[in-house]
């Protein structure tokens, strides 16, 4: 992967006595979708604010392209941000006002740009509507509008696609998808189904701690497990134990057979179709494959 | 360059959004309202002590209730009570109660020009994209214009009252007045407008900005009475002991007051005046300059 675009080192916060971040270090490289994971009160707000510049770090160094966000003006132009609780202003329409953000972003045509984001987002029929008259999904997805305004190389998305409705929701969802690789995108979501489907990595906080970070194959143990789900048939446990490359194999009464790959397997899914082929020899039906833990049960078994 | 060009942005989308403000509006109804008031009573009063001036023979001297009203309004001094004699006395009157209650009209219009979006949280969309500092004085110097187009308008009323209803107030006399009794009006304002972005920016709460800036201008006016006190006071024993008293600490607390130095830009010395001003632009420039720096600091 390439050079970090998002940089936390050793950054920790404290707000009076309450010690939010402890000596958090985080690198997202360029590029990627990350996640940012963690229960209520892990410090996932706390990061993304710090990033932000809308807090101060009681120590450590954050670090946004090469800027610091506490630096006046440093973020302009490079961050578009969806921040979770955050009002939109109030004092404008939704076009004037994104036009206005833009003006503010340094874009050369921000009305031009302004109407690029609603449509993206799919509302370009609010231009004129105040943001107060807006429902709470299409508050969102102005919102959204607002953080892809002029396509800026940084993205910080807090809860997406909270209070939205499934299709749009999968919009949004394929609106970040299609970022990837043209933008560095963080988001930070309860939802982990989604997460693990959108993302290229996480970091999993817990009281303010970092509990692991790493690429979504690694946090969810890809390369090391996978689980058989059987329809039917008689499951040759002792066989697949004595396959190269397998270290344990189980079988639960309910027909799910759980693989743990030998660390030192050159190709894990090498012993996954060797698995399945004495399986399927042995007359038996497969209704199901999956690799690694699924990251909501990772997250629950780490915090 | 590029916080200035903020600036000229920020200003612009907040003097818009202030003029559309229906407040704006109401402070106007208010301020108009109130000098109108004091006109009508003023008129009044100063056609009675004329007429009883002129029966004793008075006139418009020192002796006169007109001199002595003054007197009471901008202070003992006997060179600055002259000077302001031949003036028409409802605009003297509009001009100092209206530096009492400005700083209140100012207040009221702007307390919650940050602590409303810090309060919400919208000011998030804005420092991502552009300086705290740009921010700050641009909704400063916004306040800081509409405070001023108030202050315009209603001098512009009392002068032209003051020119239909008193005869010897020519227009000559009045273009020469205008520029001192706006201007200090201005500063003040100025500086209110700045000082009241200065509290809004400290607090998260409007209500609590609102309490924190009746609370600096309630210390302001404590300061500005004890001052002016102790200076009768000294003035008076000056006069008994006929010798300089020197100036007390008491006097000196007066000094903090805006008010204290609004008066000096009345003199008619020029240099104490124009040191009036300057005190005022500074007390303007702090305040902006503080406002700024809290925003800065502060976590949004």
């Amino acid at each position: 992967m390439s050079d970090p675009v998002l940089v936390l080192d050793q950054v920790s916060k404290r707000f009076g006595t309450r010690q939010a971040l402890l000596a958090l270090s985080v690198t997202v490289p360029q590029g990627t979708v990350w996640g940012l994971i963690g229960p209520n009160g892990a410090g996932k707000s706390t990061t993304f604010n710090l990033l932000c510049g809308y807090l101060r770090p009681t120590s450590g160094r954050v670090r946004v392209l090469g800027h610091d966000p506490r630096v006046p003006g440093s973020l302009k132009g490079v961050l578009g941000v969806l921040p979770q609780d955050a009002a939109l202003p109030g004092y404008l329409a939704v076009g004037p006002l994104l036009t206005y953000l833009g003006t503010l972003s340094g874009l050369e045509r921000p009305e031009r740009e302004a109407r690029v984001a609603l449509e993206r987002v799919g509302l370009s029929e609010v231009w004129d509507v105040p943001p107060a008259a807006l429902s709470h999904g299409m508050g969102r997805r102005v919102g959204l509008a607002q953080a892809l305004l002029g396509d800026p190389p940084v993205v910080l998305l807090d809860e997406p696609t909270s209070g939205l409705d499934p299709k749009v929701a999968a919009e949004v969802r394929a609106l970040v998808a299609r970022m990837r690789g043209r933008a560095t995108v963080l988001v930070s979501s309860h939802n982990l189904p989604e997460l693990e489907a959108l993302c290229d990595g996480a970091a999993i906080l817990d009281h303010g701690r970092l509990i692991q970070a790493g690429t979504m194959g690694e946090l969810t143990a890809r390369s090391a497990e996978f689980r058989i789900q059987v329809a039917r048939g008689d499951i040759p446990v002792e066989a697949v134990r004595a396959l190269p490359g397998v270290a344990q194999a189980s079988l639960r009464p309910d027909g799910l057979l759980s693989v743990v790959i030998e660390p030192k397997a050159e190709s894990p899914e090498a012993v996954l179709n060797a698995t399945l082929r004495l399986l399927l020899d042995a007359g038996v039906q497969v209704s199901g494959v999956s690799q690694g833990q699924s990251l909501e049960s990772r997250v629950l078994a780490l915090t | 360059m590029q916080t200035l060009k903020d600036t000229w942005t920020i200003f612009g989308a907040e003097l818009r959004r202030a003029l559309k403000s229906p407040r704006v509006l109401l402070v106007l109804v208010l301020y108009v309202a109130f000098s109108a008031g004091v006109m009508l009573a003023a008129g009044a009063l100063a056609h009675q002590a004329q007429q009883q001036a002129e029966a004793q023979g008075h006139g418009s001297d020192l002796a006169s209730p007109k001199a002595a009203l003054l007197a009471m309004l901008f202070g003992q001094d006997r060179g600055l009570v002259e000077s302001l004699l031949p003036l028409p006395a409802v605009l003297l009157l509009v001009f100092k109660l209206g530096l009492v209650f400005l700083p209140a009209y100012v207040a009221v219009l702007g307390f919650d020009t940050v602590s409303a979006e810090l309060q919400t949280r919208s000011l998030r969309y804005l420092t991502v994209r552009t300086s705290r500092t740009a921010l700050a004085l641009g909704k400063a110097l916004a306040l800081g214009v509409v405070v001023l187009l108030l202050v315009t308008l209603v001098h512009l009323g009392v002068f032209a009252y003051a020119l239909s209803s008193v005869p010897d107030f020519t227009s000559a006399e009045a273009l020469r007045v205008w520029p001192r009794l706006w201007g200090t009006t201005a500063l003040v304002g100025l500086g209110m407008a700045a000082l009241t972005t200065l509290c809004s920016a400290a607090s998260r709460s409007p209500a609590l900005s609102l309490t924190l800036n009746f609370a600096v201008l309630l210390a302001f006016w404590a300061a500005g009475a004890f001052g002016s006190g102790a200076r009768v006071v000294r003035m008076v024993q000056q006069q008994m002991a006929e010798q300089e008293p020197s100036v007390s600490w008491q006097e000196r607390i007066g000094l903090l007051a805006p008010s204290t130095w609004s008066a000096e830009v009345l003199y008619p010395d020029t240099t104490r005046a124009l040191t009036g001003a300057l005190v005022l632009l500074l007390f303007a420039v702090a305040c902006a300059a503080g406002a700024v720096a809290v925003l800065r600091t502060r976590d949004v």
